[in-house]
């Protein structure tokens, strides 16, 4: 008799035991998020996204709407539009006035013997254009400039933080090496397009005023070589850095799931019965600790679009305007002033390619670090 | 268009009367043919005051501060004056004279754009 | 910017060349010179009046 009763409660148990593996391990899951969102410290990468980011809530909330946030972003973008046109084809519509008084002098004196006087309103006109346009450029540039320095900084918050998430996942040495890869080439394109960059355009803004203004073609090859030399010095950074993160990244990835595969087996092989509940706890603290770093991940990249939107848009429509006008010009004058407009259009479009440089390369560690399993 | 036809007249029956008087009077010859220049010239000024006030208008409009077309505007104005009066000296026969006067407008238009070539190399400069 | 203005040169220059004619004809050179100066005189004072109105037209038009 008490041998049945025995026995029966030692099923009893065991098999209350395994219903309560199950609800266990969801126990676990649910408090594990909270668990990691006490350990790491979220509201630095909030914080340090800034005013633009508000809106877009906290990291928690995001994963679960982040349609209706990309929404949102596109929403206010197109509503800050109207009023960024607005400016942009007033300085367009003056531009064009200069060239069509530049043209008016070219037309008149079409048939006269000597060319040197009206080409002095060409000269006029070529530097009224270019004081109007480099008012401009400044602002432009200094737009830039500022949101590459948010970049770096929002990224010098979430990085870390994302990196020491997805090395609780598991993946500590790919997360830890793309860090590092990330930080040193963030901080390299900074650098580079503080103290390069910005003065190679500058450059090129000069030598294409004084190669309309003044005459002459040997600056136009000078002219030439500087904007190749832009593009090159960000295209080489970009490649670069993507070239490095995808050759660290396979390296370590595969060592790390390698480290993951091994770490389970030897858990749930060595401890038999506890074993399969602490390995099932192991991989609930790894799956949240990847929805995690997912919700990071996501809030980081709508962060980083939120961040370049509105400069991209300002910058893009000089640059478009420029180029448009310059067509426009290009009809009834030809020569010089249309050649400067389009010049100064391409220097516009540098200073978009160095902003689309650095949002692109943090939008790649960022994606690199979510994903952490090979690139 | 009729102050087209009208300048047009004046001047075509200038210089016939010009080539009228060019073997006996060529002095008073020259005078009449520039005289009618003057006038067309005239009137196509006066046409220009309108398209003039629209561009006042569009600095009004805009905000944009004078500094930046005025030059253009003179610089215009300026190789127009010395154009017309080259070409009547070489009219007269005096190409000297009227190369010397060229070469002055285009110093003119120099001396003008002067402060906005500074105003160029200032922003331009600020990368030193 | 009257167009009897043109005329008016026109008719004195072409008194003028007549005069001339006539007087070297009939031998008087010198008068004939005299006419011919007094005549350019006259329609040299206009046409620098004018002249002078336009360049004054241009200085205003042009922002001087």
């Amino acid at each position: 008799m008490r041998r049945i009763v025995f026995i029966t409660a030692i099923v009893l148990s065991i098999l209350l035991l395994s219903l309560f593996t199950p609800l266990c391990a969801h126990a676990y899951e649910e408090s594990a998020e909270d668990l990691l969102l006490d350990k790491i410290d979220v509201t630095a990468v909030e914080n340090a996204a800034g005013d633009t980011t508000k809106e877009l809530g906290g990291v928690t909330k995001i994963a679960s709407n982040t349609s209706g946030k990309l929404n949102e972003l596109v929403d206010k973008a197109v509503s800050a539009l109207p009023a960024i046109l607005r400016t942009g084809v007033k300085n367009a519509a003056v531009i064009l006035v200069i060239s069509i008084f530049c043209g008016l002098a070219d037309t008149l004196f079409r048939g006269g013997t000597s060319r040197s006087v009206p080409d002095t309103v060409s000269m006029a006109g070529c530097l009224a254009i270019t004081a109007f346009a480099l008012t401009d450029m400044d602002s432009c540039l200094s737009v830039g400039k500022k949101s590459i320095e948010q970049l770096c900084i929002f990224s010098k918050a979430v990085l870390p933080t994302l990196s020491s998430v997805a090395a609780l996942g598991g993946y500590a040495v790919s997360s830890g090496v793309k860090y590092a890869a990330s930080a040193l080439f963030l901080d390299l394109l900074l650098t580079l397009s503080e103290n390069v960059i910005v003065p190679l355009i500058y450059a090129y803004t000069a030598t294409i005023v004084a190669e309309c203004a003044f005459g002459g073609n040997s600056l136009s090859g000078i002219s030439a070589f500087l904007k190749w030399l832009t593009t090159t010095v960000m295209t080489v950074v970009v490649l670069a850095f993507i070239f490095y993160l995808s050759i660290s990244g396979i390296v370590s990835g595969t060592a790390d799931a390698a480290n993951i595969r091994l770490a389970k087996t030897t858990l749930s092989s060595t401890l038999p019965v506890v074993g399969g509940i602490v390995s099932d706890a192991a991989s609930s603290v790894l799956t949240a600790a990847s929805s995690l770093k997912s919700s990071i991940g996501i809030f980081g990249m709508l962060s980083v679009v939120a961040i370049c939107l509105i400069p991209f848009l300002r910058i893009g429509v000089s640059y478009l305007l420029f180029k448009a006008a310059s067509r426009l010009i290009m009809i009834f004058s030809s020569g010089r002033i249309p050649k400067l407009t389009s010049g100064l259009g391409s220097a516009f479009g540098l200073i978009v390619s160095m902003t689309g440089v650095c949002a692109i390369m943090t939008f790649f560690s960022l994606l690199s670090l979510i994903k952490t399993t090979g690139v | 268009m009729d102050l087209l036809i009208k300048g047009a007249a004046v001047c075509i029956g200038a210089s016939v009367l010009a080539l009228v008087l060019k073997k006996s009077n060529p002095e008073m010859s020259m005078l009449i043919g520039l005289l009618a220049a003057v006038m067309a010239l005239a009137e196509a000024l006066l046409l220009f005051t309108s398209v003039r006030d629209f561009l006042t208008g569009i600095e009004a409009a805009s905000g944009i501060s004078s500094v930046f077309y005025a030059p253009v505007l003179k610089a215009l104005g300026l190789s127009l004056a010395a154009e017309f009066a080259a070409n009547v000296c070489r009219d007269a026969g005096q190409g000297a004279a009227a190369s010397a006067v060229e070469f002055l407008g285009v110093i003119s238009a120099l001396y003008v754009s002067l402060p906005l070539i500074s105003s160029v190399m200032d922003m331009l400069g600020r990368l030193i | 910017m009257d167009i009897d203005l043109i005329f008016k040169i026109a008719a004195v220059g072409i008194i003028v060349a007549v005069l001339n004619l006539l007087l070297t004809r009939s031998g008087r050179d010198e008068q004939a010179l005299m006419t011919t100066i007094a005549g350019l005189v006259v329609v040299l004072v206009i046409v620098v009046r004018e002249i002078s109105d336009l360049f004054q037209l241009i200085k205003s038009l042009f922002g001087f």
